[in-house]
């Protein structure tokens, strides 16, 4: 069966990840590396196993052409993707002058940890293009293009919020992709991919990695207050959804609580102030009672129709 | 030295170059390296300039000669020659090179937080130091290569967070220096703040006090909002910060607005009650 390409750009779909699963061999060396970077049991004969495994990799790509080459087994012929072709190429011959392949490749090696901290939570960002990411960080736009691809497939698969949720989760629980040195850390690189997924802005990004020198590209104060606030909210929420409420299991609870109760207080204090006439109010109020207005005054001395003057003849 | 300057450079030196053989000299297990690693050392080391002097000039070789481009800074050759002989006297290269040693540690911190600054011109920074300006320019292409590169955040990111910050340094392996005033450089942008950061503040001591607490405050906050629920800065947040911006303690209350008037509604009702009662006096008063 030949893996037809729909786009250029959107071709690393959850769809096309299906195809490519349905195609490989139950041995096939994508599947038997992606065995020990498993947390969980993983029974290779299991075609939903390979399937799950394939559906959450970001890296699915980038695997797969590893995978093939470190075995010197062909990609299979069915995967024509010139992307996959020219990766699996270079991974043959890494001396090979594919520049824009190489600095891709240069991005993931374990020393560029730094790189890739930052660039994944700039992809996984609502309000910048694949485009502007590269013209950011300097790099063309085809570096990026097969980095994302390859590496962090996630432009393809924005649509599907859980996927993106997971795969900005398991760079640091040991999931698909994650290195050893990447696990269990809950550092600069989660704390970016936390921000992009939930704020989504790149300019958060960029400043909370510290890698923005223009000290006019600081956040507005309030609009972080409303983000820790909204975090505390969520968290606690969750937290007691699951029927949670002590201090261990939902440590957010008393915070959010704290923040609900100096709310309410100020709402009542607001309520109060508005229904009790003020001081001005009643002061009006009492003065025209006493002393009637000048228009209520015409009003209820005059007709709408004057009579005429008295010295005028009708 | 921009990016493409280096680019270029890099991919025409052969793959035994002596920068390489100097760069993996202590990770032999990855020689011959990849292009992708040759790619790695050569853009993401603010040294490269120095490193690339040093490396052929301690193999006394002439700088690669071919395609060397033309708009290269002079201080590469002038540190290759410097190196090849030591009789040489160039006391600016020497002081330049003596700041990059471990007892030097602050003022090295220093001079590289500075050069991040947009605000700080190389003469300003000399100031600082009582240095010549030729100093600053030496330590600027040879040792931390950021003012050209500043904007790049993946190279920042690396340079600030990656394994290979400790190439920053003349001799390699020593250990990632802690970059204290080069992160608060980054994040600000603003000389006066490094220095104030570093005690050498020329400002008036209130002015730069409000401006480390806004730094703090703000600083503080991105690591909150970025942090985990349980991280040290959000509940330093929750502590300290939140209950000040909670509205029933966020601002001084007007009392009229306690009162439920406003200003204008104050100031409306008194310039009507007054002109009322010079009406009601003047239609009362003598002769009426």
């Amino acid at each position: 069966m030949k893996v037809v390409l729909w786009k250029i750009l959107d071709f690393m779909t959850a769809e096309y990840i299906r195809q490519i699963v349905e195609i490989l061999p139950s041995d096939s060396p994508y599947f038997q590396s992606g065995v020990s970077g498993q947390l969980h049991p993983f029974d290779i004969s299991s075609p939903v196993d390979r399937l799950d495994l394939a559906l959450s990799d970001p890296q699915f790509g980038g695997n797969l052409v590893k995978a093939y080459a470190a075995s010197g087994l062909p990609l299979p012929t069915d995967i024509e993707e010139s992307v996959l072709l020219r990766a699996y190429n270079f991974l043959l011959n890494p001396n090979a002058r594919d520049l824009n392949m190489a600095l891709a490749f240069q991005i993931v090696l374990p020393e560029s940890m730094a790189q890739r901290d930052l660039l994944r939570p700039l992809l996984i960002c609502r309000d910048i293009s694949l485009r502007s990411v590269a013209e950011l960080c300097s790099l063309n736009p085809e570096v990026v293009s097969i980095f994302e691809t390859l590496f962090w497939n996630c432009l393809d698969r924005k649509q599907e919020r859980p996927y993106i949720a997971r795969i900005c989760q398991s760079q640091q629980s040991g999931l698909a992709g994650a290195t050893g040195a990447e696990r269990d850390r809950d550092d600069l690189g989660s704390q970016l991919l936390r921000i992009a997924f939930h704020d989504g802005r790149a300019n958060f990004v960029l400043v909370a990695a510290g890698v923005v020198t223009a000290p006019q590209e600081k956040l507005p104060t309030n609009k972080l207050y409303d983000q820790i606030i909204r975090g505390t909210f969520a968290s606690a929420a969750v937290g007691l959804a699951a029927g949670s409420v002590s201090k261990s299991s939902n440590p957010a609870l008393e915070l959010a609580l704290r923040i609900i109760a100096a709310r309410k207080k100020q709402k009542m204090t607001d309520q109060k102030v508005s229904k009790l006439p003020g001081l001005g109010e009643s002061l009006i109020s009492s003065f025209n009672e006493i002393v009637p207005s000048c228009e209520s005054a015409d009003q209820s001395e005059f007709p709408d129709v004057l009579p005429p003057p008295p010295n005028q003849k009708t | 030295m921009t990016s493409e300057q280096i680019l270029r450079l890099v991919l025409s030196l052969p793959a035994d170059s002596p920068f390489f053989e100097a760069a993996f000299h202590d990770e032999p297990w990855k020689w011959p390296p990849s292009l992708p690693e040759r790619l790695h050392v050569g853009l993401f080391d603010p040294a490269f300039g120095w490193h690339l002097s040093r490396s052929y000039a301690s193999e006394s070789m002439p700088l690669p000669a071919q395609d060397w481009p033309q708009d290269w800074p002079p201080e590469i050759r002038r540190a290759h020659r410097h190196l090849l002989d030591r009789d040489e006297e160039d006391d600016n290269l020497a002081l330049a090179q003596a700041l990059h040693l471990p007892q030097n540690l602050a003022e090295r911190d220093l001079m590289w937080g500075l050069l991040i600054c947009q605000d700080a011109s190389f003469e300003m920074i000399a100031d600082v130091f009582n240095y010549e300006v030729d100093v600053v320019r030496l330590v600027d292409t040879l040792f931390w290569n950021f003012r050209d590169r500043k904007h790049e955040p993946l190279y920042v990111a690396q340079v600030l967070n990656g394994p290979q910050a400790g190439a920053a340094l003349p001799e390699r392996g020593e250990r990632n220096p802690e970059l204290k005033l080069v992160r608060l450089a980054c994040r600000t942008g603003e000389a006066k703040i490094v220095l104030a950061a570093a005690g050498m503040s020329p400002f008036p001591e209130e002015s730069i006090t409000q401006l480390l607490a806004d730094q703090i405050e703000q600083d503080l906050l991105v690591q909150a909002a970025a942090g985990g629920l349980e991280s040290r800065a959000r509940a330093l947040v929750h502590k300290y910060l939140l209950p000040h911006v909670t509205p029933e303690q966020s601002e001084e209350v007007d009392p009229l607005e306690a009162l439920g008037i406003s200003q204008e509604e104050f100031l409306a009702y008194r310039r009507d009650e007054i002109e009322r009662q010079l009406r009601l006096q003047a239609d009362s008063g003598p002769g009426k």
